[in-house]
């Protein structure tokens, strides 16, 4: 018998990454994409207040119209990524607690997956002109 | 041989509501989209043009009823991400106050910004 | 039959002697269609006798010999070798993930047995029944076993218990083999334990903390469909829970 030290640390020896399954990143992404939409909620509302406190009517459209540069409307996609994979994927947790589809769930997961990134496609042919006129 | 209760009685009533608050938003979100991005394509978003939609009840009734509906989804969902953190568990009653405050606190800080355009004010300025 | 050597790579701990775990590496001759706990139970005869781990039926039916084998918690003696070899030709098996080891590969159970305990896991009688004066006979209808049957087949191996992510994160939460349990005979039309069991199912750390990852379903080696389970325990919970006596 040879031995080996385990590294780093012990307790780490085992890889939880390999417990992930479909349904279990399915939950960590929405997880991490509810509180990423929770903190832009923040910001959403922390710029326009202060746009309209710092001096109401002209300063919010000074806000507004540079919200709506390049940078922002590639940021804005990227929020668009993150709001249809939650609100797709709750749609299937929603159907998984009305008991549809339970056996099915990896399928109607990738469809929900599938219609997301076809409302997301959708919606760069749409805003990405925007950023190049 | 029941040896001590893990957790407290209840629970059922945040799941129910983040699953109905969840269908909710699912409309309202998506009409929020629609509306700020689509609906006049390319014409620049400006006080006047915001004012104008909003002289319409059904338009301000959206953006209240998002914005209720936005912030007690997502407070309940950090609220269940919370509870899962080890140890924490035995705070969820404190848990539960501090968020409630934060969403009161934060609905009408959101509903001051739309006042300025319904009323021509916006109710406090701080500064 | 082609024979072969591979690495047994076991995670060792000896609380006594040893200030922290590490890896044993033991070369063991096999065959196809070897399981995992054969070669265990080889390297414990023929290399080192202080290998510590639970087994007894070898065959699938006690459900003792749950370990992390490549990663993923399975039975032991239902997992060939030469399914779960990693690049090097090496067999890396831990102890179980979300209860603490004691010994080698070896994990204490009391947290998973608690818990069972918790649900009231036996058929409980309406407690407004006179007590029967002649025989009774308590059969289910065909359809009706149907439902439950799967369910009972749980031989408490406490691989769902280590595969599930929710109960990785808060150690309260009951997990999916207390939960698969329960449901097992709130869907049993003879039992009346709903009261009884509502207080620790309809609870934050019950069926209201599953968030459906099907990890559980997905590791089960009896096959139960526990995620439906638990789902179909929500359901009724909810007419349980939002009730006056729900609770907080
Ligand atoms: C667009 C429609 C939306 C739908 C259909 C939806 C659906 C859901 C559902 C069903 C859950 C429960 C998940 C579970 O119990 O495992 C959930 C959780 C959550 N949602 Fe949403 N949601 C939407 C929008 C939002 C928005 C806009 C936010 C941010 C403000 C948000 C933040 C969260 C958070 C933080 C959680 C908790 C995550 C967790 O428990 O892991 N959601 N959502
Ligand atoms: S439900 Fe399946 S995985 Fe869980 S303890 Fe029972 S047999 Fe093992
Ligand atoms: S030794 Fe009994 S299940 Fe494997």
């Amino acid at each position: 018998m040879r031995t080996e030290p385990m590294r780093p640390r012990p307790r780490r020896a085992q890889n939880a990454a390999a417990t992930y399954r479909t349904g279990s990143w399915a939950w960590l992404l929405h997880r991490i994409t509810g509180l990423l939409i929770l903190v832009y909620l923040y910001f959403h509302l922390i710029v326009l207040s202060s746009a309209i406190w710092a001096g109401g009517m002209t300063s919010f459209n000074r806000t507004v119209a540079s919200l709506t540069t390049p940078p922002f409307i590639f940021a804005d996609l990227a929020l668009f990524a993150l709001i249809f994979y939650h609100a797709l994927n709750g749609i299937r947790l929603i159907f998984l607690d009305l008991g549809w589809w339970v056996d099915r769930q990896q399928t109607v997961f990738w469809g929900m997956m599938t219609i997301a990134a076809l409302l997301w496609i959708s919606t760069a042919i749409v805003m990405l002109p925007l950023a190049f006129r | 041989m029941r040896q001590r209760q893990y957790g407290t009685t209840g629970g059922a009533w945040p799941w129910l509501l983040q699953r109905v608050s969840a269908v909710f938003l699912l409309v309202l979100i998506l009409l929020h989209l629609w509306i700020e991005h689509f609906m006049h394509l390319g014409a620049p978003i400006t006080f006047a043009s915001v004012k104008a939609r909003l002289v319409h009840a059904v338009f301000a009734v959206i953006d209240y009823g998002l914005l209720i509906v936005v912030v007690f989804h997502g407070l309940n969902g950090l609220r269940t991400v919370l509870l899962e953190i080890p140890f924490l568990p035995h705070r969820s009653r404190a848990i539960t106050i501090g968020l409630w405050v934060l969403g009161v606190v934060t609905v009408i800080f959101g509903m001051d910004i739309l006042a300025p355009f319904l009323w021509g004010r916006p109710w406090f300025v701080l500064k | 039959m082609a024979e072969s050597t591979v690495t047994f790579r076991v995670f060792r701990y000896n609380p006594v002697t040893d200030e922290k775990p590490y890896w044993a590496l033991y070369p063991v001759t096999v065959e196809p269609g070897d399981p995992v706990l054969m070669g265990l139970m080889r390297i414990r005869e023929e290399q080192d006798g202080s290998l510590a781990f639970r087994a007894s039926c070898r065959s699938g039916i006690c459900g003792s010999d749950a370990m992390v084998i490549a990663g993923r918690s399975r039975l032991a003696c239902k997992t060939q070798i030469l399914h779960v070899l990693n690049a090097q030709r090496e067999v890396v098996v831990e102890p179980l993930r979300n209860l603490s080891y004691v010994k080698d590969l070896v994990v204490d159970q009391t947290p998973f047995w608690e818990k069972f305990y918790q649900v009231d896991p036996w058929l409980h009688e309406d407690p407004l029944s006179k007590p029967p004066t002649t025989e009774r006979l308590m059969q289910l209808p065909e359809s009706e076993f149907d439902d439950i049957s799967k369910a009972s087949d749980c031989i408490f191996c406490q691989i769902c218990y280590s595969e599930c992510p929710v109960n990785g994160m808060d150690r309260a939460f009951l997990g999916p083999q207390a939960l698969i349990k329960a449901f097992r005979f709130e869907a049993d039309p003879r039992d009346h334990g709903t009261p009884d069991r509502a207080r620790t199912l309809n609870n934050q750390e019950g069926v209201w903390k599953c968030r459906t990852t099907f990890n559980c379903t997905l590791s089960c080696p009896k096959g139960i469909p526990i995620t439906k389970g638990i789902q179909a325990l929500k359901r009724e919970m909810l007419t349980v829970g939002l009730g006056r006596g729900g609770g907080v």
